[in-house]
């Protein structure tokens, strides 16, 4: 990795991405049955924001309508839940297919094999999200009145965390060979404690500290704020430093992790099992 | 550094849920445009001396090196000389095509997209799978998994070929082509180690030999043993490089005794043997 230039870090992830489309449109039912889960999913939270008081306290500091809300929630929680099963997913079919060994010995990195592995989801991801909130601007109403500056610095900085985590995952997987408990509490952790589809405001007092300690809360939070009311970096500040000091300290651990897991692998003789 | 290689290991590799001793104090070199075969029953550690030469495995004692790297440290050196066909059956995207398996891992391997093309239709032609290279792996047979494996392991034209039964799902005719290829490599001044239970392949293409038993290099029992140990005493021009020692089927003692004698008398050098 050393002795790697940008260009061969490039042709390296062209490679995997070469590898993934090919594999992608071999699955070509999969595209299109991802696009209809987009249009339902828009539908089904569109509905219940009709239901919601636009009046809603819980919802003021948001720009008082749900459906809003709750877009960007599905939006944060796509790259999260992204981040925290790509490398992981991928890391595993690899052990279960035998193509993991077999990278392993080539000249490439095994640290780089898995983390660019993970790639791939996280384009298919920003396109899902793209084509949901494209929709949503065309045909359900929604309107943002955002601080772009303080949306794309947070967005930058939550990305950088979600793949820490997994990354973190993925080390996990590697020397546990199971991955399905770590997935599903994040999901949880997404959807019911951070706040993805309901302001945390709703839970009762003794859960709310769950979300405190959760970056994934100030993510959407301030994510929500930039982009529903507008709020800027200084508004944000709070955010952009709890955000910004997870990224920084869990990324470059998370790849120190991941070195060692591979080395702990190879070291116990377990890189082919699963 | 030279292109020689010298394991030794202890090496305790998990099994299940315990801790066995999957190599015990094996030690030996081989030369540049060598091709040793590693023998042995089931179990006897030499897919896992194949995969610690690969860096797979890391030993947990001893010291091995490759092209002057050593296998533990400078694992990514290593793996730039080294071409591995393991376990084919499971080693490929079946979805994807073989050629495009070929040209992703050519890629991996270090190669630009042009040269991985390239290359891979090069391996293919050369394994019988030029026809059907544009096929899934999917509907691919196993020996022609076996033939696409070897394709892989010879894409990077590797310094070291390491190579787990490549002929164990093999017609005849592709089972003598395999034979052809690594004679090939052999005679380009390349390495080979070929891990078998195919007395032919040994036959035809071993110029060295290696017997491994529970981890162990088969020593010599008894004078009626068949597999020994020997020397090759190699022309003593004061290189490293000229001196090697291997494991050679010599029929009995009294070959190795006369050798020896002979050596002694024309005044060669003879490299230290261990467990003779």
């Amino acid at each position: 990795m050393a002795n790697m230039r940008i260009s061969d870090y490039a042709r390296l992830q062209l490679a995997f991405l070469q590898r993934d489309w090919q594999y992608e449109t071999t699955y070509r039912g999969m595209m299109i049955l991802q696009l209809l889960g987009i249009v339902g999913t828009l539908i089904i939270f569109f509905s219940i924001g009709k239901l919601v008081d636009p009046d809603a306290a819980s919802l003021g500091e948001y720009g008082g309508q749900y459906f809003p809300f709750a877009l960007i929630g599905l939006v944060v929680s796509d790259y999260f839940n992204t981040g925290l099963r790509s490398f992981s997913n991928r890391l595993r079919l690899a052990q279960t297919t035998g193509t993991l060994e077999a990278m392993f010995t080539t000249a490439a990195s095994p640290r780089l094999v898995l983390i660019f592995s993970g790639t791939w989801d996280f384009i298919v991801s920003t396109a899902r999200i793209g084509i949901g909130v494209a929709l949503s601007l065309l045909f359900l109403d929604v309107q943002f009145d955002a601080d772009i500056v303080a949306a794309t610095v947070l967005a930058i900085l939550s990305l950088m965390t979600f793949v820490a985590l997994g990354l973190f995952a993925a080390a996990l997987i590697l020397i546990i060979k199971r991955g399905d408990a770590v997935a599903a509490l994040g999901n949880i952790f997404a959807t019911v404690f951070a706040g993805a589809l309901f302001p945390i405001s709703v839970l009762p007092d003794w859960l709310r500290w769950v979300a405190y300690v959760l970056p994934l809360h100030y993510s959407l939070d301030g994510l929500r704020r930039a982009l529903l009311v507008g709020d800027g970096l200084s508004e944000l500040s709070a955010n952009v430093v709890i955000v910004g000091v997870s990224a920084l300290v869990l990324l470059p651990a998370s790849i120190i992790g991941l070195g060692s897991a591979v080395d702990f692998v190879r070291r116990d003789g377990s890189v082919g099992m699963h | 550094m030279g292109r020689k290689f010298a394991p030794r290991r202890r090496l305790l590799q998990r099994r299940g849920l315990e801790q066995v001793v999957a190599l015990d104090g094996v030690s030996f070199t081989l030369q540049t445009g060598r091709c040793l075969a590693l023998e042995g029953p089931n179990g006897a550690g030499k897919s896992t001396l194949l995969k610690i030469l690969a860096t797979i495995i890391a030993p947990t004692s001893g010291r091995a090196t490759v092209a002057g790297h050593d296998v533990a440290v400078e694992s990514a050196a290593v793996r730039r000389v080294v071409g591995y066909a393991g376990n084919a059956d499971r080693s490929f995207f079946w979805p994807l095509t073989g050629r495009e398996n070929l040209v992703f891992f050519g890629q991996l391997a270090g190669m630009s997209a042009a040269d991985a093309d390239a290359a891979a239709d090069r391996q293919l032609d050369l394994v019988g799978l030029a026809a059907a290279g544009s096929n899934r792996v999917s509907g691919y047979s196993a020996g022609m998994r076996q033939r696409l494996g070897l394709a892989r392991a010879l894409l990077h034209a590797p310094a070291l070929l390491l190579l787990d039964e490549p002929t164990a799902n093999l017609d005849a005719e592709y089972r003598d082509v395999a034979i052809e290829i690594l004679n090939g490599v052999v005679g380009e001044g390349r390495s080979v180690i070929v891990a078998t239970h195919d007395p032919g392949l040994v036959a035809e293409t071993a110029t060295d030999r290696l017997r491994l038993e529970d981890g162990r290099v088969v020593t010599p029992r008894a004078a009626s043993d068949t597999v020994r140990y020997a020397v090759d005493l190699a022309p003593d021009d004061g290189s490293e490089e000229s001196q090697r020692l291997f494991v050679d089927d010599l029929g009995d003692g009294h070959v190795l005794a006369e050798r020896l004698s002979q050596a002694i008398a024309e005044g060669r050098d003879i490299v230290s043997v261990e467990k003779l």
